[in-house]
């Protein structure tokens, strides 16, 4: 399995995670398409991109940090699932 | 020689500020979404001219009702908000409560993590003989610090002050301390000007920020989302060390009293954390985060209304400015 599929399923597992704490449909199966931004806010996204990272440390061995400082790249990162998952393919 | 929490007291100012007034003053804003995540719906304030001093005092003369105060050899008071550079609060506070001249008193400058410090402190004093009856106090005035334009830290913050004696006892009721500090996270939560290196500027510029809060360099500047996100990866490791430290299980600890930042981030903790709502305390609806005093707050809470029990095992985590944090496991 190529790595970006790899991190699709962790930001998917991430996500169903959550919806099923949150009860947030849109995550029940969530997709590519899947809006992010859109539904969760400041906080549940601290929450999300530590669950991934500690996800991604398990998978690859190694530690990233999904949160951006900057807001600009925060608001596109996390937009949807691809451009999240692009985001982290590339750190 | 060892320790244990005797008597626990706090006191709130008595003006109150609601949602229901903040949503007056800020119209565009939807502040019932953020009560949900925040918790807090209503906090106390204190008055312009009313200081951390005065509810230091005030929690203390509250204390001494039940508690005889000649007995206090030692005061170790926690604030940010100072009266004075110098002299301490304490020294003040010592001068107010008419102590005796024969005891010493110092302050810390620490957050919310400040009263573990200051219990470590104590219980050091008491272990070297330094002290017999320790008095901590805590008392923090955060409205001072924040922007009357910035409604998310005002939607936070609220203004108390505890008060807890740590006496010498026989059986050793406080356990092993796990202390920890990163100063890369200073710039997270800080008030910049006022101190040496950036005096007062009374002509400030306005910081508009990226939720339309204002504030100046004047202003408490808190980064929400870096200090969860420092909570969210560091506290889970703070607590493993604390047991691990105490020689205890997870699930030998009787109850978790967290720092009250937010519901929102005891919540998402405690579930990190798979510590079950009945075994952790998250409420702070009607007083707000109150910093350095959360965790004797609560925990007096706790003991009034039988949450907790004597004999029980309580971790006490604090964390915040600094980056600064610490846990310990006491027993009542």
């Amino acid at each position: 399995m190529d790595k970006r599929k790899k991190i699709q399923e962790i930001v998917v597992a991430c996500l169903k995670n959550f919806g099923q704490e949150e009860m947030i449909s849109d995550f029940e199966s969530p997709n590519e398409k899947t809006k992010i931004k859109e539904v969760l806010d400041s906080m549940d996204l601290v929450v999300l991109s530590v669950d991934i990272e500690e996800q991604y440390a398990e998978v690859f061995e190694k530690e990233i940090k999904v949160l951006n400082e900057e807001e600009a790249s925060f608001m596109i990162n996390f937009k949807d699932v691809e451009t999240l998952v692009e985001y982290i393919n590339k750190l | 020689m060892s320790a244990t929490i005797k008597h626990i007291e706090y006191f709130l100012p008595e003006k109150t500020l609601s949602n229901e007034e903040l949503q007056l003053e800020f119209p565009d804003r939807d502040i019932s979404k953020m009560e949900k995540k925040i918790g807090v719906f209503s906090r106390h304030i204190v008055l312009e001219n009313e200081t951390a001093l005065d509810l230091a005092e005030s929690v203390c003369t509250k204390l001494f009702e039940s508690y005889d105060k000649n007995k206090i050899d030692f005061i170790i008071l926690c604030t940010q908000s100072p009266d004075y550079y110098l002299p301490t609060s304490a020294c003040l506070l010592q001068e107010r409560l008419e102590l005796s001249n024969n005891i010493g008193a110092f302050d810390i400058n620490q957050g919310c993590s400040g009263f573990i410090y200051a219990l470590t402190i104590a219980k050091g004093f008491i272990a070297s003989g330094v002290a017999n009856n320790v008095l901590l106090v805590m008392a923090e005035t955060y409205s001072k610090h924040i922007n009357p334009r910035d409604l998310g830290n005002r939607m936070i913050f609220g203004d108390g002050a505890s008060a807890v004696v740590v006496e010498k006892t026989e059986t050793q009721n406080i356990g092993n301390f796990v202390l920890g500090t990163n100063g890369a996270g200073s710039q997270n939560l800080i008030v910049p000007n006022g101190g040496m290196k950036c005096r007062f500027d009374s002509n400030a510029e306005t910081i508009i920020g990226t939720r339309n809060e204002e504030r100046t360099a004047n202003d408490l500047y808190m980064n929400g989302s870096e200090i969860f996100y420092f909570v969210s990866r560091q506290i889970p490791g703070v607590v493993e060390q604390a047991l691990a430290k105490n020689k205890m299980e997870l699930e030998e600890v009787d109850f978790f009293i967290f720092h009250q930042a937010n519901e929102y981030m005891i919540k998402s903790l405690t579930k990190k954390l798979k510590i079950g709502q009945e075994k952790y305390y998250n409420n702070i609806g009607d007083i707000g985060n109150t910093v350095s005093s959360t965790i004797p707050i609560a925990l007096k809470r706790c003991i009034d209304t039988n949450l907790v029990k004597k004999g029980d095992k309580i971790m006490l985590c604090g964390f915040g400015v600094g980056y600064s944090w610490g846990a310990v496991i006491v027993e009542l």
